[in-house]
């Protein structure tokens, strides 16, 4: 490290005191800025980051008298150099604003890549081995600059320079400690940001993912549901009009016909009325919610078609459940999916225990599990890994979609549904929701 | 015939009187295990997707016990799986639901070769 140098003038006593007086100012103020920018890059979030970064190059110039700053950032050794945040004062001498220092200087790019500082309080100052930045300075003209690697996680991934274009300007060695800080407060900023963007996209890859194979799924799942009455018309109509070309020997067969492929009309068009207030258009709208409070909601909206078929509902809400992040309409859809899947099932295995238990209760860390028992006659083991496939059904009517629905919400909410038999009898279906953060459930606490 | 959609096979069951067939028709593939096996000239319309056991594996059954009738499968899903599915269990014919009177008997003509002159 070069030490500050005043070759070639001669300063009397008295401004040599002076001078030492203002830079230890300086110096206290800009070391009280730093702690401000490492409590700023610690708050910002994500996606502030970059913004932020760009408004602390200006503070810091403003507070040291320079006129340039940037940030340039390297993906992996042998990437180029990119420049990824630049401050400037207003009316400074033109410069190219998003240059390729690799091209410039490469040579003195890779030497500060390597993990070296490099500072001259005015141009002659440049090592004469780094002759590339030596003309690009003389070029451009900044008559002070600082260029100092930027670390982040054991290694450098970029750097920053602090430039003065007016004059020549002194770097302290202190002065050097504290931007250095700066600097490296910075590049774990960054690294924050790119893992954060790299988790962001890779699960929005899941997502696409599953919702493309879901809606693959329910297209093909649909067609099924309409072809089946569209078949049985086409067969109706078929018979029909072999008959009409005998001569129609058999009227009582042929208004069968007839009056089967109207009802099977009114089967296509009730499946479409089905589907489309299966699919009705909702705005999704995703809130903090209790959802013990949800369960006891949906399950009240049950309670007659409990009684009717004289089950008897349960619901225990662990009292350290966190409220979840979720659309309550949906989530009311999934609950009561699963409770009616249960009282069916219980119905079709004409059970003489007639008892459906719901259970919220947390789920691994930062996950809410609700669960759905019942006391029917179980999952066939031979569909119980298809159940949340389109039309996979145990049951003797339905279009087997509830489950798909189900699974749909539940994935789009970033949880999973799975099921599980029972120990003694009937099955369990759990979903998970993800934990709304900072928030907990008080009402099901005191509920509990 | 098998398939557990009342509907189609009231349909299909309407249909292949008209034309002069003799129809027995099953909801499940193990209410038809469990009957009578139709004897002389006689062919099975079998659908694949059926709660419980499914046409294909009624198929497979068939083949392992030894009985065998001419199988023509019939489903409301055309996507890759299904095709694949149904291509496997090699039968004499596959229909995807909705299809006409042509296409029905074409498939049970190369079914039923004998009775060839039924139909037309």
């Amino acid at each position: 490290m070069r030490r500050p140098t005043t070759i070639g003038t001669i300063e009397p006593k008295r401004t040599r005191a002076a001078r030492v007086g203002r830079e230890r100012r300086e110096l206290d103020r800009f070391e009280s800025l730093v702690v401000e920018l490492s409590a700023a890059m610690a708050r910002a979030p994500a996606d502030a980051v970059d913004r932020e970064i760009e408004s602390w190059l200006g503070n810091i110039c403003q507070a040291l008298g320079l006129d340039r700053s940037a940030v340039y950032e390297r993906d992996a050794p042998g990437e180029p150099v990119r420049t990824t945040h630049t401050w400037l004062r207003a009316n400074s001498p033109p410069f190219p604003r998003h240059y390729d220092p690799g091209k410039f200087f490469p040579k003195t790019a890779d030497w500060i890549m390597a993990g070296n500082h490099l500072m001259f309080s005015r141009p002659s100052d440049i090592p004469v081995e780094l002759a590339d930045v030596r003309r690009f300075v003389e070029r451009y003209g900044p008559k002070a600059s600082a260029a100092i690697p930027m670390w982040a996680g054991g290694k450098v991934i970029g750097a920053a320079t602090f430039g003065k274009f007016r004059s020549p300007r002194e770097w302290s060695p202190e002065l050097l400690d504290h931007l250095a800080l700066a600097v490296r407060l910075f590049g774990s900023a960054i690294e924050r940001k790119q893992s954060v963007t790299a988790m962001r996209a890779a699960r929005a890859e899941l997502r696409t993912a599953s919702r493309r194979n879901l809606m693959s799924e329910l297209v093909a799942s649909l067609s099924h549901e309409i072809n089946q009455p569209l078949g049985a018309i086409l067969s109706n109509l078929g018979g029909l009009a072999r008959l009409l070309t005998k001569g129609n020997p058999q009227p009582a067969m042929a208004l069968e016909a007839v009056n089967n492929a109207i009802e099977d009309t009114n089967r296509a068009a009730e499946i479409v009325r089905r589907i489309r207030f299966m699919f009705k258009k909702h705005v999704e709208h995703k809130t903090a919610i209790d959802i013990g409070a949800l369960v006891n909601e949906v399950v009240k909206l049950t309670a007659g078609e409990a009684a009717v078929r004289k089950i008897s509902v349960q619901i225990e809400v662990s009292p350290s459940v966190d409220r979840v992040i979720g659309d309550s309409i949906e989530l009311q859809q999934c609950v009561l999916n699963l409770l009616m899947n249960a009282f069916d099932a219980i119905a079709e295995a004409k059970s003489d225990r007639r008892g459906v238990t719901i259970k919220v209760a947390p789920e691994k860390t930062g996950w809410v599990g609700v669960s759905v028992s019942d006391s029917g006659a179980g999952v066939d083991p031979a569909v119980a890994n298809r159940l949340f496939e389109p039309f996979v059904t145990t049951k003797s009517e339905g279009m087997g979609l509830g489950l798909l629905v189900t699974r749909s919400i539940v994935e789009s909410h970033g949880g999973a549904i799975w099921s599980t038999p029972n120990p003694d009898r009937g099955a369990t279906f759990t979903f998970t929701l993800p934990v709304a953060e900072g928030k907990r459930a008080s009402a099901s606490r005191s509920a509990g | 015939m098998v398939d557990d959609d009342a509907s189609v096979r009231r349909a299909l069951r309407t249909q292949l009187q008209i034309l002069g067939f003799n129809v027995l028709d099953f909801p499940s593939a193990e209410e038809f295990l469990a009957s009578e096996f139709p004897t002389g000239d006689a062919c099975l319309l079998l659908d694949v997707y059926m709660p419980g056991m499914s046409g294909i594996e009624l198929c497979r059954r068939m083949v392992e016990s030894g009985r065998r009738l001419p199988t023509i499968l019939i489903s409301g899903r055309d996507d890759q799986q299904t095709k694949k599915m149904m291509r496997d269990a090699n039968p004499v014919a596959s229909l995807l639901k909705p299809f006409d009177e042509k296409t029905l008997l074409r498939a049970i003509r190369k079914a039923l070769p004998n009775q060839s002159s039924l139909l037309h």
